[in-house]
């Protein structure tokens, strides 16, 4: 195990690399290019807003914020899951061919999809200035939240990219799941909107005290509550952890089914 | 007597043939419903067991479907054995198919820093081969193409002077070296000489006896997964021609 951990490192070249390619081909013959990484959130998060404040009636102040906050995140999450599944069968080919450890291609996609998301944190600070949200010092511990946040997807990317090798209907069911999930996180609302019955229930969706990771020091200002933090940070290391030991544990079948 | 740089050890490979491979959850419920999972097992090989010295030539001949291949990918590391040993102390190029790696919307110089990074090379190490690589390959002005647009030909020779201009101590070749016209095979033919002068060892699996015998002074011959002889080259090929008899 603990050699297959130091070949990542070896490898590192080849992660660099496949980042840049992922990147590089996403934004080729585009003309915006890099530029859609922002204008994206943006467009997503006038479209919501409209919908929210003006077609519901929510009469949260500076709904943008609230969203964005919890929206953005929340794209980077379910990027990474949608691009990591199928990322070890489309490179088939070259894993028939060439000895490469195979967990290098899920983590790029995680890291790939890293660029961007800090990228769209461009637009949301430029939103919070245009609509005078207060920005408090809390706002620091945002690349703390990041840090948990990667380690979570990057697990889930990990067991996902792997029973699609298996299962490729995988694919299809995410889809679904990924649906429910975005709607059962606290994203488009908070839970204080809901009423009391309901909302022990988020204790058990680990996506509750990550995003508020970040809703915390971005729309309140505060840092989160120290349970919160604790809950984030320790789904995201077992996930991290799980999807590492899985993904390891199978790998060397993937060739026999890509 | 000096370690060997590769010892295989009753090496065995097994394909597990599934008459209905399940490759979907829903699949894989309903033959576990009518407890449908019926598979025979292929040897590919079995009880495969020889070194490579340092310095060695040593080809892997062989019918159609005798395990060549697969032997070979084991060495590489693409597939697992199933049972036995595999000891490898050097480091391997593996040209098991040029441009294995090669991304077809990136330009033929992404794509030489790409490759060159599944091989393990630093952007640094890579800057330093590139204008070699580039030569050998007589591709200097379509560097800057897609490689999706080039010619399978160009496509191979860009790939096989990629792979052959690193410095790993074994080379693992199958069936390569038919790439290019004339001139590209003979200066094909002379790098992989004079990275056998230089004291480096190779893995050649090839039906091309003519290359065989002028490369290579070792032959493992295989048939059916097993080894039929090991030994000099001219006997082994003489063997593998009464195959045919």
């Amino acid at each position: 195990m603990l050699k297959r951990l130091t070949e990542i490192y070896d490898y590192r070249e080849l992660l660099k690399n496949l980042v840049v390619t992922e990147l590089k081909l996403r934004y080729r013959r585009s003309t915006l290019g890099m530029l859609w990484t922002m204008l994206n959130p943006l467009g997503m998060m006038l479209i919501l807003t409209v919908v929210f404040s003006t077609v519901m009636r929510f009469n949260t102040k500076d709904y943008a914020i609230l969203l964005l906050s919890g929206l953005l995140p929340w794209i980077y999450l379910s990027q990474c899951i949608g691009n990591s599944l199928m990322s070890i069968v489309s490179k088939g080919g070259l894993l028939r061919k060439v000895y490469i450890p195979k967990v290098v291609i899920p983590l790029s996609v995680v890291l790939a999809g890293l660029i961007n998301f800090l990228l769209s944190f461009v637009p949301l600070i430029a939103i919070m200035i245009v609509l005078g949200h207060p920005m408090r010092p809390a706002l620091l511990f945002v690349p703390v939240a990041i840090v948990i946040l990667v380690l979570f997807a990057a697990g889930l990317s990990l067991i996902f990219s792997c029973l699609n090798v298996f299962f490729r209907d995988f694919t299809h069911m995410t889809d679904v799941m990924l649906q429910a999930w975005f709607y059962l996180s606290p994203i488009l609302y908070k839970i204080d909107m809901l009423p009391e019955k309901y909302r022990a229930l988020f204790a058990w969706n680990p996506l509750y005290f990550i995003i508020d990771c970040f809703r915390a020091p971005i729309f309140d200002g505060e840092l989160p509550s120290l349970r919160h933090i604790a809950c984030a940070a320790a789904s995201s290391v077992v996930v991290a952890v799980v999807g590492m030991v899985v993904f390891m544990r199978y790998d060397n079948y993937f060739i026999l089914r890509v | 007597m000096e370690t060997p740089l590769i010892q295989m050890k009753d090496i065995g490979m097994r394909f597990r043939m599934h008459n209905e491979k399940a490759f979907t959850l829903k699949e894989t419920f309903v033959n576990w419903i009518h407890r449908k999972n019926e598979y025979h097992d292929l040897w590919a090989l079995k009880n495969v067991s020889f070194d490579v010295h340092p310095g060695d030539a040593i080809a892997i001949v062989g019918r159609n479907g005798s395990g060549k291949s697969t032997l070979l990918k084991i060495i590489a590391g693409v597939f697992d054995a199933t049972e036995g040993e595999r000891l490898v102390n050097g480091s391997i190029g593996a040209l098991i198919e040029l441009g294995a790696g090669f991304n077809g919307e990136l330009t033929g110089r992404e794509n030489v820093f790409l490759g060159g990074a599944i091989m393990g090379f630093s952007k640094k190490e890579m800057l330093n081969r590139y204008d070699r690589i580039v030569d050998f390959a007589e591709l200097r002005e379509f560097m800057d193409m897609p490689v999706k647009n080039y010619s399978s030909g160009m496509y191979a020779r860009l790939g096989f002077a990629l792979a052959t201009d690193v410095d790993a101590d074994i080379l693992l070749i199958d069936e390569i070296l038919g790439v290019g016209d004339e001139g590209f095979q003979r200066k094909s033919f002379a790098r992989i000489e004079a990275h056998l002068k230089a004291g480096k060892t190779v893995v050649f699996v090839s039906h091309d006896a003519a290359a065989v015998e002028k490369l290579c002074n070792k032959a493992v011959l295989l048939e059916n997964g097993h080894i039929h002889f090991a030994g000099p080259t001219h006997e082994a090929m003489a063997q593998y021609h009464k195959m045919f008899a």
